[in-house]
């Protein structure tokens, strides 16, 4: 387990639902739930912060949803618990899945791979759980190509990174890298808010 | 594009106020005597500050990315142009009458930091036209 990691988020997990619960959250909607739509048999969710996203899943679904921090697990319970369906809330570090090859259909991911350490190595991680053929589909905030855009997200980047996530990876890059194949992306917001859809080889 | 009435008067509300509060902080701060480009650049360094400010309280009500990054740019912007109004003055007192309103073009630094808030405004969403539903 990243402890370092782990403990970011849980000093973030204070104030997570106050800066991202409505706003953001609001304003995501539309995208999320078109991408959550489409959820359907084994289905790994990470991270599960404070179980904001549950909301935009699709009822009747059975979801492992994992997170590196106590704080936030704690938080998403009640969220858990409410959720027309079935959510089993797992303290876990992507690095590190307990699960077996092969073992998830689908994995869906909201804002993660801004905060996972080591992005290609979290991506291969969940290129080992997901059957052959499985769906990736996540939704993410990534570096942007357009100018100044670009060089605002770089020059920042240490100071969002010393409190949170990054703001300038190249999260489809790393998708590809990883081995994910027929990477598709849906840019929302600018270049910067995406989903990103991969199939597992 | 946004089209959910909410967000648009967010996003205005948002980018007017980080333009306007980096010009004002911008034409408060810098020496009437600077040259312009230092005095340029330290306004943008204010600007991006302020609107680290605004997005505090804009980032909860009207979204992350979307409030943050136009904003960044919309305080830079405003904090560029509010400090070129002591400059313009020339010989105005420091954060008197540039502040006021005798800046450049007789405009005074929050209102030419506002005036860089909507151009950002304007900026943000066509390229967010330009890039919404892209496939790539």
């Amino acid at each position: 387990m990243d402890i370092k990691t782990q403990q970011r988020w849980d000093r973030a997990a204070k104030y997570f639902d106050l800066m991202g619960g409505f706003g953001p959250e609001k304003r995501w909607r539309p995208y999320k739930e078109a991408l959550f739509a489409p959820m359907s048999g084994r289905i790994l969710f990470l991270a599960a912060g404070t179980g904001l996203d549950f909301t935009h899943f699709p009822a009747g679904q059975k979801i492992v949803a994992i997170d590196i921090s106590p704080e936030m697990i704690k938080r998403a319970k009640k969220r858990a618990d409410s959720y027309p369906g079935q959510i089993e809330l797992l303290l876990m570090d992507v690095h590190e899945m307990e699960f077996p090859d092969g073992h998830f259909d689908q994995i869906y991911t909201s804002c993660t791979f801004c905060s996972v350490p080591d992005p290609v190595r979290g991506l291969e991680a969940l290129k080992r759980v997901i059957k052959p053929g499985g769906a990736l589909r996540m939704f993410e905030h990534t570096g942007s190509r357009i100018f100044p855009f670009r060089q605002i997200l770089n020059l920042t980047n240490p100071l969002w990174s010393s409190i949170g996530p990054d703001v300038n990876r190249n999260t489809v890059a790393n998708v590809q890298q990883a081995g994910f194949q027929q990477v598709r992306v849906n840019n929302h917001f600018l270049d910067v808010v995406r989903s990103i859809e991969a199939i597992a080889p | 594009m946004e089209r959910r009435i909410y967000f648009i008067l967010g996003d205005i509300l948002n980018l007017l106020c980080c333009g306007a509060l980096g010009g004002y902080w911008a034409a408060a701060l810098m020496v009437p005597s600077w040259s312009d480009l230092p005095s340029m650049a330290l306004g943008m360094l204010l600007g991006m500050a302020a609107s680290m400010v605004a997005g505090l309280i804009f980032t909860p009500l009207f979204g992350a990315m979307e409030v943050m990054l136009p904003g960044m740019l919309a305080g830079m912007l405003g904090g560029m142009l509010g400090a070129m109004t002591p400059a313009a003055a020339g010989d105005a007192s420091w954060c008197g009458e540039a502040i006021n309103g005798v800046g450049l073009g007789g405009w005074s630094g929050w209102e030419m930091g506002m005036m860089g808030g909507a151009l950002v405004m304007l900026l943000t969403y066509l390229l967010q036209a330009h890039y919404e539903g892209r496939k790539a």
